[in-house]
């Protein structure tokens, strides 16, 4: 017990005093998933509107396809992200191996599936009402688009949410085309590994307080938005 | 008035069962013309037509003698429709009345335009704050009215807008419907159940029956089930017992549907309950209205519940001292039935 209420004391103290390892990883964590988040969001919505929306051949296919991919193991998308971009892959010549950009191509490849899916169950189960009101109001394409992301709007969130919480807490990619570099690539979960590892469980619990606190804080600001929106 | 819409040989058919057919129909501008006619009749598929939300499968629909899929983005958005049962956005009923104008980047004085846009159907400045949540079913349904009216359009659709909603809405709906019609000439198609409701608003009227147009004008439809006498011919019952037996009519199926021109029908007043003859019936007036570019009234009265109508000069209804709740005795010439 003493393990968890020492390594708890003296892991606040790590935080506090402001241990540049420790802010490093946390500062590549919170970049590089906020970017992958990101931009699986500007990919991952329209496509997720089209397979909710759209009817079309083959699309109980697709949607297999893509509910396959969530349960892939990071581990495998690393493998396949290193594969693509190592000296011999299709990308090898951007020389992105071991770099923020890899690991966010990776973590790219890990919630673009999330996104996608969460999205088309919540376009799906949207009232079928909205299309009729929309087109009935003249609305364009773009605008149903935008009109439907915005009524689906809780349910989005919470796809963006699981997709934020699988990204920042994956291991398996940052560590294979990451690297686990200090002050480079090393990310929270890279870090916590290594230093267990190590035996150094005061860094790894300090990191692991930090983790719980950006998944708190994500979802308290998610709970406060749906009742600001729903009120 | 010019003609609007001209559909020629249109057909639509959803997993290979045909829901509309109808041959030929016109619709004139600046009239509010009411479809009726049972459900599955093709009311809400003709209008999803109209309103361009749908495709026809075969069969033109000339919109101002052009082919309504050409037309131009700014014609197409002039053409609105209330679906039944239509949706509110999950917002505030400010942001849903003026969701279409910002649709259209058109956003000039709009808490102004809100603000007259929900006085038209009766609801004050105080509602524009409200969520979507917070209002009744008639209130949802004239806050999408309010939502379409803001634009102004040159063709308003409306199917059943009084469904599920309490009279004060159905009379305010009203009242916004002509109030745009005379405003903006909007020409205004609407589809109700409700007849009473319907010839109160409408300039003319077009039945419906399983995808086909039956008639346009006043007319009057007895839906099955019929009941067959002894010698083979078809027999009304109404609620109230009385029945209305339909002579020469063996050939015609129990599922058959009767229509008669309200021309065809006379209406005597009477004190009592006395059938004048065996082949006349009972009725009690519901009410008297004047339609326009009519020089006769409409008098609507209801039989064991069944709603007709039958049309009386202003002297025969004077003479008659005919009003509201009066019983009268009901003729209905059956030679002149058609039937589906």
């Amino acid at each position: 017990m003493n393990l968890y209420t020492d390594g708890f004391n003296q892991a606040i103290e790590l935080l506090i005093s402001g241990n540049t390892s420790v802010y490093s990883a946390i500062s590549a964590t919170i970049t590089v998933s906020s970017w992958s988040l990101l931009i699986s969001l500007i990919i991952g919505l329209p496509l997720g509107f089209a397979l909710g929306y759209y009817k079309f051949k083959g699309k109980l296919i697709v949607k297999t396809i893509v509910d396959t991919f969530l349960a892939l193991p990071t581990v495998v998308i690393g493998l396949i992200a290193y594969t693509m971009l190592s000296r011999a892959g299709v990308f090898g010549d951007l020389n992105l191996l071991f770099t923020l950009k890899a690991i966010a191509i990776g973590q790219i490849i890990l919630s673009l599936p999330i996104i996608i899916a969460l999205t088309a169950s919540q376009v799906e189960a949207v009232d079928s009402r909205l299309y009729l009101s929309l087109k009935g109001l003249g609305a364009q394409p773009f605008q149903i688009l935008r009109a439907t992301l915005v009524e689906a709007r809780f349910g989005i969130m919470t796809a963006a949410v699981t997709a934020y919480g699988r990204i920042i807490t994956e291991i398996g990619i940052s560590m294979m085309v990451g690297g686990n570099i200090k002050y480079h690539t090393r990310t929270i979960t890279t870090a916590i590994a290594l230093e267990t590892g190590k035996g150094e469980f005061v860094t790894g619990i300090a990191l692991g307080i930090v983790l719980f606190c950006i998944a708190l804080m994500v979802n308290i600001s998610l709970s406060f938005l749906k009742r600001n929106w729903t009120q | 008035m010019s003609i609007l819409y001209e559909l020629n040989n249109v057909k639509k058919s959803y997993d290979g069962r045909a829901v509309l057919n109808i041959k030929h129909l016109t619709l004139e501008s600046n009239q509010i013309i009411g479809f009726f006619g049972p459900n599955g009749s093709g009311k809400s598929t003709l209008f999803s037509l109209l309103s361009l939300i749908d495709k026809a499968c075969s069969g033109e629909i000339l919109f101002e003698n052009k082919c309504i899929r050409k037309l131009d983005l700014k014609t197409r958005q002039d053409i609105i429709i209330v679906p039944q049962n239509p949706y509110l956005l999950k917002r505030t009923v400010h942001e849903n009345v003026s969701f279409a104008l910002k649709l259209r980047k058109d956003t000039k004085d709009l808490e102004k335009r809100v603000f007259h846009a929900l006085k038209q159907v009766g609801l004050d400045k105080s509602f524009s704050k409200r969520k979507w949540s917070q209002l009744s079913g008639g209130e949802a349904q004239r806050v999408a009215l309010a939502a379409r009216l803001i634009l102004k359009p040159k063709v308003l659709i409306l199917d059943e807008p009084t469904v599920g909603v309490d009279t004060t809405s159905a009379q305010l709906i009203k009242e916004a419907i002509l109030q745009a019609k005379e405003k903006y000439n909007t020409t205004i198609f609407i589809s109700s159940h409700d007849h009473t409701w319907l010839n109160h608003v409408c300039d003319k009227k077009v039945a419906l029956f399983q995808g086909k147009i039956v008639k346009s004008g006043n007319v009057n439809l007895l839906f099955a089930p019929w009941n067959k006498d002894l010698d083979g011919n078809l027999v009304k019952v109404f609620l109230d017992g009385q029945k209305l037996i339909i002579t020469n009519s063996h050939e015609k199926k129990r599922d058959s549907v009767m229509m008669i021109n309200s021309d065809h029908i006379i209406i005597n007043k009477v004190e009592d309950n006395t059938r004048t003859s065996p082949t006349t019936l009972i009725g009690q007036v519901a009410s008297i209205h004047k339609e326009q570019n009519e020089k006769k009234l409409l008098v609507e009265f209801s039989i064991g519940g069944v709603c007709l109508n039958a049309k009386l000069s202003v002297e025969e209804i004077q003479n008659q001292n005919l009003l509201p709740g009066s019983k009268i005795n009901v003729t209905i010439d059956t030679d002149k039935a058609c039937w589906i």
